[in-house]
This record gives C-alpha cells, sequence and structure tokens, in this order.
C-alpha cells in the first residue's frame, strides 16, 4: 500500500470517530423524584448512538431500592443513510426504607470512551399507603348489603364485583361496584376493563374512591369504581366478568432453575397479571301490571314536578311559555314529555327541552325540563292545561302521576278565526306562525279542465318534427349547392339529360332546324362526358360511348342520327324545319342514354 | 260569462259530483245539471261559513269530473288545511303548482301548511348543480316548458339555416346557433324533468295521522319507524297495496298505499 494511500485511510479513520462520538447520548430519568415509603420509581436509561451494535450498560449503585425489570425498547432509525440506534432500559425501584438517596452514575463504555449519567436525587418519605396521599385516602364505606364475589385467590391482590340489589324494576336504577384490593406493590398502573352491560343503560359513576379494609388480619388498599345501570327489558339478566390487567414484581422468578427471568443485568423481571371477577347475575321485572295507567311513560324512581309560566296577562297573538320541570332520581335522560289536553283557542307547539343529570352521592338523579308555547287566538281569561306524567314511584312501589300547578291567564284584544292542529315547530318559525293562509279564490269563471294529450300530442310534432326536417331538407339542398359548387364536370353530366331535353321539347312548339337537333345531340354528349363540344370527331364519340358501356344499338343508332343530320344540312331545306318524327326519335333515344347511365 | 268546454265523456262525473254536493247539502237536488261554476261557488259558499269538509268535498268532486284548474287545486287545499287534513292540503297545494309553479298564493300557503308538518327532517344533502337545476325547473310547468321547447326548436332551426344560407356570415351567427340549440336542449330538460315529476307522479305525500313504515310489503313485516301526516316522499317501486317510499332524508321502507296520496 502506497504512502499516501495510508495517509488517507489516517485522516478518515481519525475523522470519523469525532463525528459518531457526537452523536452519542447516553441519559438517566426517574418518573418521580418524590415517593412515599411504599411507592416505586420507574427509572429509565436511555442509549443512543450512531450504530446498530450498541455495550450494556453498567447500572449505578442501587442499594436503596430492590430493582425490577421492566424490559427494554429498542430502536433503529434510518436518516440519510445514516443508522442511529435508541435503548432504552426500564426499571421499577421500590424503596427498602425512607430517607434521601442519591441514583448514582450509570456508565458506558463505546469505542474506549466513557459515558456517564446524571445523579439523581429520590427522597421517600415515611408517609405509606402506596401512592394513596391523605388528602385522597377516604374512609371506608359503610357496609352494603351487596354480597362481593372475589375475583381470583386472595393472595395480598384481588378484585370483587357486586350489585346493590338482587332484582330490580325495568328502568330501575342498579348500582355494579367494583373493588381491587391489593397488600402489596404494583410495577405499573393498573388497566381496568369494565363488562359491556348488554341489556342495560350506563351511566359512569365517579369519581373513584379508594380507602382501607382489613380482611382477615391482612390491611389491603381497596380503590372501587361504580357504574349505574338501568335495565332496559325483564328477563335474567348476566353481567359478563369485570378483569384488571397489572404487574406485580414476581420473586418467584430469577431462580437459580430459572435462567430467564432475569434480564441482562441479572435483574428480576415484573409478572403480568390479569384478574378476573364471577360473573354476576340480577333478576329484571317489568312494573306490575296490575293499577297500571295506559298512559304509564316507562319512567321508574323518585321524582316530582314544577311549573312556571312566562306571562299570565298578553294580547292575542303573544306566546306564552310554560316550563315544566321534572326532577328527581331515576334515567332523568328517559323521562318523556308531559301529557296534556288541547286547549281551544290557543295555538300550541313544543319549544324544547333541556336536562340536566347529577352523579352527586354516586347516585343518579337530576332535572328535565320541557317548554310548550301557548299562542291564544281570543281575549279573555283561561285556565292553562294542566300538565301530568305517571311513572312508578320505588318510595311507595306504586304507579304515581304527576301534575303540574293549574295556571290562569288573561288575554287581552281582538280575537282571530283558527282552527289548527297542536303541532311542533322550531322557533325561529315561530313568526310565521302569526300568520294563516292566504284566503280563498272566489273566482270560479273559465274553469280549466283537463290538458289534453301528453307528452307527445300534435304541439310536440307540430314544435319538433315539422322545423327538424326542414332543417334536414336545407342541409341536403345546401350540401348539393356546395357540391355542384366544387364540381362543376359533375353538375354538367347530372344536367346533361335535362338541358337537352329541353331544347329538344322547345323544338316541337317552335321552328327548330336539323342543324339544331344534332347540337341538342351533340351538346348532350359534351355535358355528359365534359368535353367541347366543337370540334368532336365521331370515332373520339364511338369510343368513349363504348367505354361508357352504352349499348350497341343505341351507339348506332345515335351515330346514325348525327350522321342523317349532317347529311340534311346540304339538302335544300322547306320551310318547316326539323320533322317531328326527328325530334321524338332524339328525344326517345336519349332517354335510352338516361337509362343506361 | 264564458263557460268551460266541458268533455261529453265526462258528464257522468258532473251526474255523481252534483249528488255528492247534494248529499251534504251544498246544492239542491234539483240542481244537477249545475255547471262548474256553480259547484264551485257552492263550495266557496261553504267555506266562507266554516264548513270546510263540505268545501272539501265539492272542490275534490270538481277535480274528479275533470276540472284541472290551479283555483280549484288551491281552494281544496285551503279546505282540506283548515279540516286539519296537513297531508291532503300538502297534495293539494302541490298538484295546484304542478299547473301554475309561480303562483304565489300557492307557492305561501304551501310554505306555511309545511310548518304543521309533524315530521321535521332533515333532506339528504344534494349536488348543486342537481339542486340549481330542479330550482330552475320547478319555476315553469309541463306544458310551458314543452312550449318552450317547441318554440326553441323553432328559434334554433331558424338560426341554424341563416347560419348555413349562402352569403356573408357574421361572427355573431354561430354564437346565436349555439345558443338557440342551448335554449332547446334546457327547454327539453326542463318538460322531461317535469314530466318524470308530474306526469308519471312518483311524489306523494302520507295523508293520516300515523302511517307505519315496514321493512317489507305488509303489515307482517317489521315496523322501521312512524312516519306522520304531511311527510312527503317519492315511490321507487309498488308491491299491489304497499308503496316503497323514498323519504327526504335517505330513510326507506314500505307503507300501505293508502296511506300515501299521490301528488
Amino acid at each position: 500500500m502506497s504512502r499516501a494511500r495510508i495517509t488517507i485511510l489516517a485522516c478518515l479513520l481519525a475523522a470519523l470517530p469525532p463525528a459518531a462520538r457526537a452523536d452519542i447520548r447516553f441519559t438517566a430519568s426517574v418518573d418521580t423524584d418524590s415517593i412515599p415509603r411504599d411507592g416505586v420509581v420507574h427509572f429509565t436509561l436511555t442509549l443512543q448512538a450512531p450504530e446498530q451494535s450498541l455495550p450494556n450498560p453498567t447500572l449505578p449503585d442501587l442499594g436503596a431500592f430492590e430493582v425490577f425489570s421492566s424490559g427494554r425498547a429498542q430502536n433503529v432509525s434510518y436518516v440519510d443513510g445514516r443508522v442511529t440506534t435508541s435503548i432504552a432500559y426500564n426499571y421499577a425501584l421500590v424503596p427498602r426504607g425512607p430517607g434521601n438517596y442519591t441514583i448514582g452514575e450509570a456508565k458506558v463504555t463505546i469505542d474506549g470512551k466513557e459515558y456517564t449519567t446524571q445523579p439523581i436525587a429520590i427522597v421517600v418519605t415515611k408517609e405509606g399507603a402506596g401512592s394513596v396521599t391523605q388528602q385522597q385516602r377516604q374512609q371506608p364505606p359503610p357496609e352494603t348489603p351487596d354480597r362481593e364475589k372475589p375475583g381470583g385467590k386472595r393472595e395480598g391482590i384481588f378484585i370483587t364485583t357486586s350489585l346493590d340489589k338482587d332484582t330490580a324494576l325495568v328502568n330501575e336504577p342498579v348500582t355494579f361496584i367494583f373493588r381491587f384490593y391489593r397488600a402489596q406493590r404494583l410495577l405499573s398502573s393498573p388497566e381496568y376493563n369494565r363488562p359491556e352491560f348488554p341489556g342495560f343503560w350506563v351511566e359512569e359513576l365517579s369519581p373513584q374512591r379508594r380507602y382501607r379494609r382489613t380482611i382477615d388480619g391482612v390491611e389491603y388498599d381497596v380503590t372501587e369504581l361504580r357504574t349505574m345501570l338501568f335495565p332496559t327489558d325483564a328477563g335474567v339478566k348476566t353481567i359478563e366478568p369485570a378483569r384488571l390487567k397489572i404487574a406485580i414484581p414476581n420473586r418467584s422468578r430469577g431462580s437459580a432453575l430459572d435462567p430467564f427471568g432475569r434480564d441482562i443485568f441479572g435483574l428480576i423481571g415484573g409478572e403480568d397479571r390479569v384478574l378476573q371477577s364471577d360473573p354476576l347475575s340480577l333478576i329484571v321485572l317489568a312494573p306490575p301490571a296490575r293499577g297500571r295507567p295506559e298512559n304509564w311513560s316507562g319512567l321508574v324512581g323518585r321524582f316530582r314536578m314544577k311549573s312556571s309560566v312566562s306571562a299570565r296577562e298578553v294580547a292575542v297573538g303573544d306566546p306564552i311559555t310554560v316550563t315544566v320541570t321534572i326532577e328527581g332520581e331515576g334515567n332523568i335522560k328517559s323521562i318523556a314529555r308531559p301529557q296534556f289536553d288541547s286547549i281551544p283557542d290557543f295555538r300550541t307547539f313544543s319549544a324544547g327541552t333541556s336536562e340536566t343529570v347529577s352523579k352527586e352521592g354516586y347516585r343518579i338523579g337530576g332535572m328535565k325540563s320541557f317548554e310548550e308555547v301557548f299562542v291564544p287566538q281570543r281575549a279573555g281569561v283561561y285556565a292553562l292545561p294542566v300538565f301530568s306524567l305517571c311513572y312508578y314511584d320505588l318510595n311507595s312501589q306504586r304507579y304515581a302521576t304527576l301534575t303540574s300547578d293549574t295556571i290562569t291567564v288573561t288575554v287581552t284584544g281582538a280575537s282571530t278565526d283558527f282552527s289548527l292542529p297542536s303541532l311542533r315547530l322550531q322557533p325561529d318559525e315561530l313568526s310565521d306562525l302569526a300568520a294563516d293562509v292566504r284566503f280563498l279564490k272566489t273566482d270560479g269563471t273559465d274553469l280549466r279542465t283537463v290538458a289534453g294529450p301528453g307528452l307527445f300530442g300534435p304541439a310536440f310534432w307540430a314544435g319538433h318534427l315539422v322545423p327538424l326536417c326542414g332543417l334536414l331538407a336545407f342541409v341536403g339542398w345546401r350540401r348539393r349547392i356546395l357540391r355542384d359548387q366544387a364540381n362543376p364536370a359533375s353538375r354538367r353530366r347530372r344536367l346533361a339529360y335535362r338541358s337537352a331535353l329541353q331544347r329538344l321539347r322547345n323544338g316541337e312548339s317552335a321552328r327548330v332546324s336539323t342543324a339544331d337537333v344534332a347540337s341538342a345531340l351533340e351538346q348532350f354528349f359534351s355535358d355528359r362526358y365534359n368535353c367541347a363540344a366543337r370540334g368532336l370527331r365521331r370515332n373520339d364519340m364511338r369510343d368513349l360511348l363504348a367505354k361508357d358501356r352504352v349499348p350497341e344499338s343505341t351507339l348506332n343508332e345515335y351515330m346514325d342520327l348525327l350522321d342523317w343530320c349532317d347529311r340534311s344540312r346540304y339538302v335544300p331545306a322547306d320551310s318547316d324545319g326539323a320533322p317531328s318524327e326527328l325530334i321524338t326519335r332524339a328525344i326517345s333515344l336519349l332517354a335510352e342514354f338516361e337509362q343506361s347511365r | 260569462m264564458i263557460r268551460p268546454t266541458i268533455n261529453p265523456r265526462r258528464a257522468g262525473h258532473w251526474t255523481i259530483a252534483a249528488w255528492a254536493l247534494a248529499s251534504i247539502g251544498l246544492l239542491s237536488e234539483s240542481a244537477h245539471a249545475q255547471t262548474p261554476e256553480v259547484i264551485f261557488d257552492a263550495a266557496v259558499s261553504a267555506y266562507q261559513r266554516g264548513r270546510f269538509d263540505s268545501a272539501a268535498v265539492g272542490f275534490l268532486s270538481l277535480a274528479r269530473a275533470g276540472i284541472d284548474d290551479a283555483r280549484v287545486w288551491y281552494n281544496l287545499g285551503n279546505s282540506h288545511f283548515k279540516a286539519g287534513r296537513i297531508g291532503s292540503a300538502l297534495v293539494a297545494y302541490r298538484r295546484g303548482l304542478r299547473l301554475h309553479p309561480r303562483d304565489a298564493d300557492l307557492q305561501a300557503n304551501l310554505r306555511y301548511v309545511s310548518l304543521f308538518a309533524v315530521d321535521k327532517i332533515e333532506p339528504v344533502g344534494v349536488f348543486f348543480l342537481e339542486e340549481w337545476w330542479r330550482a330552475v325547473a320547478d319555476r315553469i310547468s309541463f306544458s310551458e316548458a314543452r312550449t318552450l321547447a317547441a318554440l326553441a326548436m323553432w328559434c334554433a332551426v331558424l338560426l341554424t339555416v341563416g347560419r348555413l344560407w349562402p352569403g356573408p356570415r357574421p361572427r355573431v351567427a354561430l354564437w346565436l346557433v349555439i345558443a338557440g340549440w342551448g335554449l332547446w336542449l334546457s327547454a327539453t330538460g326542463a318538460a322531461a324533468s317535469r314530466y318524470a315529476r308530474d306526469v308519471q307522479r312518483r311524489d306523494g305525500v302520507i295523508v293520516v295521522a300515523r302511517a307505519d313504515v315496514r321493512s317489507g310489503p305488509g303489515d307482517s313485516y317489521a315496523l322501521q319507524f312512524t312516519a306522520h301526516d304531511g311527510l312527503s316522499g317519492t315511490i321507487q317501486r309498488t308491491d299491489s297495496a304497499w308503496h316503497f317510499v323514498l323519504f327526504p332524508n335517505g330513510l326507506k321502507g314500505w307503507i300501505a298505499a293508502a296511506d300515501f296520496e299521490l301528488i
């Protein structure tokens, strides 16, 4: 290898590493720098370098923590032809006790150079209760009649599901309670998959509750979630199991007999586990048929009604808005519009609804308002109709009817005539209601009978076919004119017979000589074959006619007739001109020519 | 007074109309030979006295006897509306508009009565050109469009002949020819559009308080939804006494023919 090549290679080798080293990053991070004594710190080491194969970093001293591996994530990217590899090493650090600790420098050596991370300070407080702070911790709820069904074995961590009742009516609120008990640490946030609840109208209740409960001498942290269910139909309903996915330390793995349970540093990994509850059953009954009014709206719960009116004194035509509000506990969204009787002399329509759903105290309640607009048409004092709504009352266990107060209004001004059914309109259409249909047309003279023929009547043909035919005829004529202008010989040939015939027929009435007959015959030939009439020789004529496949007899007769005319020129003329037989013979001959075309 | 020419073949209808009016007290039984004007005036009188059902019978008998006049349909619509029949009123107004599409009274009453339809549905949007074309085509009746098409044809033919006539040809002549044929094409299209809508009669309105829309042509099929008086739709096909109707919001279903009156 020449010296020059060695120099170039040395320069390249000297130049590349600094550029590569400039892209190497090695960092450490934690998700929190302060945790309770039973909390977990998630520690991540990230190494990024422009190489595909990276060495393993060296962990710092983590003696103050139990260390669990949470796995690693690797990402290789190609940008502008350059390879960049990024590896994230994840760990869950469980403190061994309260105090102030420092996670030291992690190290990695690449191409002979050592890279280190910054130290991270961690404060572990004396406070416990997992990640629940004092503000979040709540008192355990009083013992409820629900019967919990634990999911899985009670190994320091389990879930339960329950309903607050075993039997319910259709549309009666039922509370589904999910509880998560744990007496050990989790390495990640649990993932809750609630049942689908087919056959129920579902409302989530919040917030979730956290408290402590002691069972069999073991103190558990309990997380409780509640869901309100409204059965939509009767029958025995089965609620599918709830599931909770968790990650917990697995100290049983990583033994000498289980080499696959440890990561590259020999650290123990976490274990994903799915907890599952048992299915639940709920008997849903239809409200009793006995005593059920026909106008029962299907509503079940505890409700009351109140009403208000926008004005008690109005002029004719001015709208009066009555607001009916139903509030209480139950499925607010399913409250139907209250019924009311129609009232004469008023136009009525629905202006809108609004609802407010409350979940306070883990109970579904709230209010729903309906606005009805009454437009008076006559002056007087009126009692507006009473609104009513039938529902099944859970307090009294029987059907009840809510009714609004009687509202009396005074209408002043002149009355107007109307007779309309009730209707439902948008608010922006209110102004149109003040009007009425335009009045009758009273002039009944000259009434029109049913129209005549339909689409293809005489008018259609007169209007379309006649001009169209005329246009086609004109276009045909125009094309012929243009063709004749472009080709005069063709025109002469086409008109040869007609022109000659005209000359000869004129001869029948006027005095023409045999020379004129000969001239007509020669002109016919000239026109037909587009040649000059003067100077035609008989032999040439005979050749042309033979080439044109004129019958021999016709050809001979034509030539004989021309010869006879020539001879007649030198015979002393009688004053009578050409004999009519000659003209007739010439016309007959031309007709034969024309037929031979 | 100019009396309308009555088709002799419809003479029987006049008798039936007169009997119908006599039965509800609009005409005396001796007035069987009354003219359409008399029946018209009697129905108007009944309307003015607040006897809207009787007025509706009178105007309807005129229509069934062969009178196809926008005034009859207009008054019939008013009578139906005052009697509380929203759908039937809409049918009558739209039949009147078929004859006089630009009649301001018919348009106003149709718009007003439409407010009382129970089902207020959002129509499916159409391509803007189609919407524009419908608006244009709705401004003229079928007979007007047909006459306009014939005149446009004559105009286009004469302009074309002028353009082809031997002699000097101004450049504007070509544009006049194109405009003439364009006018003919538009008028013919409008006529075809009105023919499809008016003569073939595919549009209709629900004329009962509640009409069940089912998944098949029969009462045994599942109920899809319930439509109400005044909701319009377009028939897509018919099976015995049931129509398969497309509603403006895109919903489709089978509806009993008796509940759906064609326009």
